[in-house]
């Protein structure tokens, strides 16, 4: 079960975090205002992305079948994964055949989902990833606290002083040097390496295209200059057509980092063709299930894939913004991670991040797709009471506790005698400053609580009723 | 062993249900009543280089104030193909008539310039590869709404030309501008012919440290379009 | 729809424009009446806010009427994740107003929404109970947009010259789409200085349960919010939803800030009588 009340407890602690959050996050903001405003029919946009992926999802078998197809008629092969550990093995397997002792990766959610990076690594394979924000975070022995920027809880100074240790770069607080280390170093990675690792953004089922949407260029060189390209893909990453790249492209772009577009987007269609000067001579397609048709199996809830990956939902989020990521403790976090983790997992696994949000709904406002992130939310929170339930055999004491609540509101009369009681027992607890019975305990720690009031409304009412 | 267990669950989902059905027509994107206009502003925007090359003397200009820009003397070209798509002057090919001054004032620098004109990127190591300076390929086309190029790759070109030099010159003709990214992803045809096309707005970049934006990480560092008729 | 289109057009025949001079006549809108759905919150804690809630109603010509039977919408057991117990709940509230068609009105985002929104979710498709939830959904409204969009009024009368900032409380914005009414009537109180704050639309940390088992953020989100707050100036933070203000009060009391939470029903309740 992954706990993350102790992570969160020591994300509120940790001022640099937090002043790195305030700092970073409040960038972008205004941004993505300006970008979404740009667009006159935004909104229009939204619903054509949703309506193409709720499609998709549902006739998803007939889709990556054609994707297999054009993909195989190009000299790519298909592979076809239900778990992380298959995936996994069909890489090691590819690896020690063809001798990869090196792998250079760009950035995949998909990657860290198998943890690809631990898994080479036990297997004698080093993977060295060359987005920048991935590279920061490798360096630093962490996983990504952002999908989409994955090294957003360091500051500048943190990572100048991570490169000066590992690298022996001199520190420096110019990020344009810092940068330039990493090209340098990368550089020659990208030279030497013989197979390249990359995500998927979408893969267009009519054309065989796998899709990678980038700003550096290492996802660039990741398939250009290796002789093997193996695409690690989501099962719900594939869309019929590429006419509604335009679409998908938008909204992706403006909504995870406020650009029109990203500055390359990769359009891959397997491996070197005849004649071609160079380019990879082998390529492998990686689909992934990893629980995603388990995913699919509910109606309401199957819209959770439809997500694109732009990770706004991340930056609008107030608790996002208060707790970072590593908060979260699992591979996605924010909303997005709040509503995929107990659904990849199981509820029972992941029952406390369904209810670590205030339900205010602005990563449902802000997402391309029109996930409703809240509701899910609530129905997951629904599935967590209930497992409790079912797996403890007796009532766990907070049902316990709303059904006895619920008892009580369906009768005036309970519901009244109720009042007067708590009255008389509210008078014994109304003092000012922290309260220790829980709980009053939780609520009153930085809280004054409510003042109860000496008289009901209904009683109020009723007298003035009965003056006039 | 994965791909019959996971069609199967697939199938079996999707047996009892009507599917929503796919939106026939793609949303409006916008139209400009001066496409090079707003292709020139975008990429600009993105600290990308805007050089007219509508005749072979702007051409010239052009390519001059790289060479300039780059403080380089060589230019790695990646195919014969582009001189004749972009209408490039053969004296531009030629190493001895530009050595002889014949498109310089004989004092100007660049009359000490090397220009091998036919570079092929299989000709060179990839240790040459990845020390050029400047590179330059043709683009197969471009969109205006974003300011954005298409490189690709074709029997004679690879990928990795445009990509390794920290500069980077596209050739765009007038007539390849898409107006917008619908109209160009409802004409594009994907890989009928090309194993690789990447669309390029722009220079490298990133802003994953403190969301700064930086310029040139792996990718170029200049971006330079010349558009020619 | 939070509003049904036939009782407005219906009021818009019969009320003159409210203009800036008088507050809405009481004659034309003597035929109406109402239901007053006051919430578990303000009966118990915050009883001022529905009597000045029926104070305004009243002002504006408009009978309400209370049905005592009434408890609770059920959000707090759905919020958390008993949708069984909210829906015996639930079923209690629908049970008061099935039988009648009168326009219910809740002084509350939240517990709007959970009528409007949720409740009927909670019955299956094509059930009589679902058919009942939808019809009481439709009639039901939110304070502030019944006044402004029901009523077809701004302006009651009330006079507050006082510097005031506006919270917007997260279901009535993003489930309910209200965020102009309660500016309008704000706007239109005598002598009030409203100062717009930056962020009105973040959330303030309550979240129902969410206040209580992840305490630590939800006093990290209330804090932040609270400075906004202090940033515009104002003294008074106005909010449609008393679980917001319980909130935002208990921060500022607890830290000594000088800035009292005001409920809309109260602020437009200020008459010099």
């Amino acid at each position: 079960m992954i706990e993350i009340r102790p992570q969160i407890r020591s994300a509120l602690a940790d001022s640099q975090l937090q002043k790195n959050l305030r700092l970073t996050l409040s960038k972008t903001a205004a941004g993505r205002r300006q970008a979404i405003a740009e667009v006159a029919n935004w909104e229009e946009l939204r619903q054509h992305a949703r309506q193409v992926k709720a499609h998709t999802i549902s006739r998803l078998g007939e889709y990556l079948e054609l994707l297999e197809k054009n993909v195989i008629a190009q000299g790519g092969n298909v592979v076809w994964a239900e778990t992380g550990p298959d995936a996994l093995d069909f890489i090691f397997q590819l690896a020690l055949e063809k001798g990869i002792r090196k792998v250079v990766k760009s950035k995949s959610m998909l990657g860290e989902e198998i943890r690809l990076n631990e898994e080479l690594e036990r297997n004698g394979i080093e993977p060295i990833e060359t987005d920048l924000g991935e590279y920061i975070v490798q360096l630093g022995h962490e996983h990504p606290s952002h999908i989409v920027f994955p090294a957003l809880h360091k500051s500048k100074e943190q990572v100048s002083a991570l490169f000066a240790d590992k690298l022996g770069m001199p520190p420096t607080d110019d990020c344009e040097k810092i940068t330039a280390t990493a090209r340098k170093v990368l550089r020659r990675h990208f030279l030497s390496a013989r197979m390249g690792i990359t995500g998927v953004n979408f893969g267009v089922a009519e054309t065989g295209t796998i899709v990678v949407v980038e700003n550096e260029g290492n996802a660039r060189l990741s398939v250009s200059v290796p002789e093997i390209h193996v695409a690690i893909m989501g099962l719900e990453k594939v869309i019929p057509r590429a006419e509604d790249l335009g679409v998908f492209l938008k909204l992706l772009t403006r909504n995870a980092t406020a650009q029109k577009i990203s500055t390359y987007v990769n359009l891959i269609n397997g491996k070197r063709r005849p004649g071609e000067l160079d380019g990879p001579s082998e390529f492998y397609l990686v689909l992934l299930d990893n629980g995603r048709t388990r995913i699919l199996a509910d109606e309401f809830l199957r819209q959770t894939l439809y997500c694109i990956r732009c990770g706004a939902c991340l930056d609008v989020c107030p608790v996002y913004q208060t707790i970072g990521g590593h908060a979260y403790h699992s591979t996605y976090q924010g909303p997005i991670g709040a509503i995929l983790t107990p659904q990849l997992l199981s509820a029972e696994d992941a029952p406390e991040h369904p209810f670590a949000s205030s339900l205010c709904g602005a990563c449902q406002e802000i997402c391309p797709v029109k996930i409703e992130i809240p509701h899910i939310l609530l129905k997951l929170r629904e599935k967590v009471q209930d497992q409790k339930s079912a797996r403890a055999g007796r009532l766990p004491l907070e049902r316990w506790g709303l059904q006895a609540w619920s008892w009580i509101m369906t009768s005036p009369g309970r519901y009244a005698t109720t009042n007067r009681l708590a009255r008389g027992f509210a008078k014994m607890f109304a003092r000012k400053g922290r309260n220790p019975v829980p709980p009053l305990s939780y609520w009153t720690k930085s809280r004054e609580l409510p003042v109860l009031a000496p008289k009901t409304f209904r009683e109020l009412f009723e007298e003035e009723e009965r003056k006039s | 062993m994965s791909r019959p267990i996971i069609l199967e669950k697939l199938r079996r989902l999707h047996q009892a249900e009507e599917a929503p059905s796919l939106p026939s027509r793609v949303p409006d994107f916008p139209r400009y009543p001066d496409p090079v206009e707003q292709f020139k502003i975008e990429l600009e925007r993105v600290s990308g280089v805007f050089l007219d090359g509508r005749n072979p003397e702007l051409v010239r200009q052009a390519l001059e104030r790289v060479l300039n820009d780059a403080k380089a003397g060589e230019i790695y070209w990646e195919s014969e193909d582009l001189f004749a798509r972009h209408g490039i002057p053969s004296q531009l090919r030629d190493p001895e008539a530009f050595r002889r001054g014949q498109l310089v004032s004989s004092s100007h620098p660049l009359r000490q310039v090397r220009l091998p004109l036919t570079l092929n990127s299989h000709q060179y190591s990839r240790q040459t590869l990845a020390e050029l300076t400047v590179s330059a390929s043709s683009a197969a086309c471009g969109i205006a709404e974003t300011g954005t190029i298409l490189e690709s790759t074709a029997p004679g070109v690879g990928r990795l030309l445009p990509v390794l030099a920290p500069i980077h010159v596209a050739f765009l003709r007038r007539q390849d501008l898409f107006m917008n990214a619908a109209d160009f992803f409802s004409r594009v045809s994907l890989g009928d012919r090309a194993s690789y096309q990447v669309l390029v707005t722009g220079p490298s970049r990133t802003a994953d440290i403190e969301k700064t934006l930086v310029l040139g990480v792996h990718g170029p560092q200049k971006h330079y379009v010349i558009l020619t008729n | 729809m939070p509003f049904g289109v036939d009782l407005v057009s219906r009021q818009r025949q019969l009320v003159s424009p409210c203009g800036p001079a008088p507050p809405c006549s009481t004659v034309m809108l003597a035929t109406m009446r109402v239901s007053l759905f006051v919430t578990c919150l303000i009966d118990q804690l915050y009883p001022q806010v529905g009597l000045s809630a029926v104070k305004v109603l009243r002002k504006l010509g408009v009978s309400v009427d209370f049905d005592r039977r009434q408890t609770c919408c059920g959000q707090p057991a759905f919020n958390t994740g008993f949708a069984e117990e909210a829906r015996h709940v639930a079923r209690h509230m629908l049970s008061l107003y099935a039988d009648d068609d009168q326009p219910i009105v809740i002084p509350s985002g939240s517990c709007a929404s959970m009528v409007k929104v949720f409740v009927p979710g909670l019955f299956p498709e094509g059930s009589r109970e679902r058919a009942t939830a939808d019809k009481v959904a439709q009639r039901t409204y939110e304070f502030s947009d019944f006044i402004v969009s029901v009523l077809g009024c701004e302006r009651t009368g009330a006079s507050f010259p006082e510097a005031v900032t506006y919270h917007d409380s997260c279901h009535l914005l993003r489930e309910l789409h209200i965020s102009e009414q309660p500016r309008k009537l704000i706007r239109q109180v005598d002598g009030i200085d409203f100062r717009e704050m930056e962020n009105s639309t973040r959330c303030c940390g309550f979240g129902g349960t969410f206040a209580v088992k992840f305490e630590d953020v939800s006093t990290a989100m209330g804090e932040e919010k609270i400075r906004w707050i202090q940033n515009s100036g104002a003294r008074y933070v106005i909010g449609n939803d008393v679980s917001c203000l319980m909130h935002l009060d208990g921060l500022l009391r607890r830290k000594n800030i000088p800035v009292k939470t005001l409920h809309l029903a109260e602020l437009l309740a200020k008459f010099n009588d």
